[in-house]
């Protein structure tokens, strides 16, 4: 599959610390890669990095396979933290200005305008929009001219819930065109909704990154129930595939060692005699991961 | 290219600041250029200094004085790229850090272009009326306008680096005005018996225009020259570019030394 971002142990020193430290990745065409982290974890820096608004103290990275040059990146949209446009402009001249940059046609303003629904209000004046709106021309403009990659940085930041759906919809439409899309966000649940690859970040570092379904189900966590909770936490520690067990509301958690099933662990209990009210298999939610990443890191 | 500078069209189009300063330093030199025949000392040495071909140095002169006016008009330009963003914003979207500032440095070319043309009508205007010889139009004394036009070019560059190196409008202008009493500072006190006076940068593109008026020429040139000449001093037009090939790059490579 073909690379679309390399990042090669990237590193960002600011005087007193470490914004992006050793950070390496690689990003395949076609795929929805989050850039997940808390605030200040170095995403926006990594992003700035590669869109070239930023040096790196040390590191490297490549676009497309090739030695980096600033036109590489009229094939590429970005949304860096905040929309950047002038406030006493209409949206439509705003976008005729990103469009000349990119040496893009004038025509696609209109397309790029329909896909965020924007098009009725493109004579307006940009200081006249609300937050939802500035986001979308924002998305717009990083649309125009159907670039081959698209960077979002917190694209849903500080929206009302109604016009986080809008966005994501936007962003799950974009990616079904085969758009490759970079989206750094601290918001669990849109990387879990949205992405195949996953990279989560902390203070600069890469704690940990693959596919979503990778980092999901990369703990074996059984959900466990019975009328005799005691009798089952003693029966269960003494498991020859037991590795960790926490106690819930009205189950216990139970995380098996990677090479024993769920099966033998059902089997065991049987054969001890415990009879089961509850049995589930549970992928851990990434909201729990990323607490328990980023909290010992 | 051509993209460039429509691009840097549409951003000074829309701007009202940009209309309502630009409109406001053509009403005063009109003003003041009209009037430059009621100056006292002025019918001492030549007979009407708005008739040809005197008038080269009169508007040229006049309307150097008002000056601010088009710095500010750069110094605001500039200092919205970073106020609103889209100097990081053209980056991302791909222009490369030295075409940002070459773009924004199209604005400085405009908006003296614009002034200039406006200096050369208004003195056209001016001289046509008070009845001067038509042969007279284009002499020697036109160099001025050159003088003029690298003058302008000259103190916005000088206006641009300060707005590139401050980012924000307020200190650039403080800074912007602040250097003009640096520079008397030094042309008076500090470099009072040392010729590096008349290389400072301000006082070189002061020498680019004249007063015609004899009395003044020795306070108000800038290279002491010792008689009235009645063309440009090229010399000093060299030293004015190099000055403004200075600021330029000094400008590229701040901003590309910088994270924007």
């Amino acid at each position: 599959m073909d690379t679309i971002l390399k990042i090669d142990s990237l590193t960002k020193k600011y005087p007193s610390l470490f914004a992006v430290s050793q950070l390496s990745l690689s990003i395949d065409k076609g795929s929805v890669f989050g850039l997940l982290g808390p605030n200040g974890s170095g995403k926006t820096t990594t992003l700035g990095i590669i869109l070239g608004v930023a040096s790196a103290t040390s590191g490297n990275f490549s676009w497309f396979g090739k030695k980096n040059s600033s036109s590489d990146r009229k094939k590429i949209g970005a949304l860096l933290e905040t929309p950047n446009f002038y406030s006493y402009l209409s949206a439509k001249s705003n976008l005729k200005i990103s469009a000349k940059i990119k040496g893009i046609d004038l025509k696609d303003i209109d397309r790029v305008a329909e896909i965020v629904n924007l098009k009725d209000r493109l004579n307006d004046k940009f200081k006249t929009y609300s937050l939802g709106m500035k986001q979308r021309l924002a998305i717009a403009s990083a649309l125009l001219g159907n670039p081959e990659v698209l960077v979002l940085d917190e694209p849903t930041n500080g929206l009302d819930p109604q016009g986080i759906a809008e966005i994501r919809t936007v962003i799950q439409n974009i990616s079904k065109m085969g758009v490759t899309i970079i989206l750094a966000s601290h918001a669990l649940d849109e990387v879990e909704k949205v992405c195949s690859h996953v990279c989560v970040i902390k203070k600069g570092k890469s704690l940990i990154q693959g596919s979503v379904s990778d980092v999901l189900v990369g703990e074996n966590l059984i959900e466990v129930a019975c009328s005799e909770i005691e009798k089952l936490k003693e029966i269960t520690t003494k498991f020859s595939g037991f590795k960790a067990l926490k106690e819930e509301n009205h189950y216990l958690l139970v995380t098996l060692k990677d090479s024993s099933s769920s099966i033998e662990f059902s089997k065991y209990l049987i054969t001890n005699n415990i009879i089961i009210s509850h049995f589930v298999k549970r992928t851990k939610s990434l909201e729990e991961f990323f607490l328990e990443t980023t909290k010992d890191a | 290219m051509l993209d460039l500078i429509s691009i840097e069209y549409i951003k000074l189009k829309n701007n009202s600041s940009f209309w309502i300063i630009l409109v406001f330093y053509m009403l005063i030199s009109f003003y003041v250029v009209g009037k430059a025949d009621s100056l006292p000392a002025g019918s001492d040495v030549f007979a009407n200094p708005l008739q040809f071909p005197m008038i080269w140095l009169t508007s040229t002169y006049c309307a150097s004085f008002l000056v601010l006016f088009p710095s500010i008009l750069i110094i605001l330009n500039i200092g919205n790229e970073f106020k609103y963003k889209t100097a990081k914003q053209h980056v991302i979207d791909g222009l490369s850090k030295t075409t940002f500032i070459l773009s924004k440095f199209i604005s400085v070319c405009l908006i003296a272009t614009i002034i200039t043309i406006y200096v050369i009508l208004l003195s056209l205007f001016l001289g046509w009326q008070s009845g001067g010889e038509i042969q007279d139009f284009f002499g020697e004394q036109f160099s001025f306008i050159t003088g003029f036009y690298i003058q302008l070019i000259g103190v916005l560059s000088f206006a641009f680096l300060i707005a590139i190196l401050f980012k924000r409008t307020g200190i650039s202008i403080v800074v912007f005005v602040g250097y003009y009493f640096i520079e008397v500072i030094l042309y008076y006190l500090v470099f009072k018996d040392s010729p590096i006076r008349d290389y400072l940068p301000l006082e070189v593109f002061n020498s680019l225009t004249f007063s015609p008026i004899k009395d003044n020429l020795d306070s108000f040139s800038g290279l002491s020259i010792p008689e009235f000449k009645l063309s440009l001093n090229w010399f000093s037009a060299a030293i004015g570019a190099i000055y403004i090939a200075i600021c330029l790059s000094l400008s590229i490579l701040i901003f590309n030394r910088r994270d924007v």
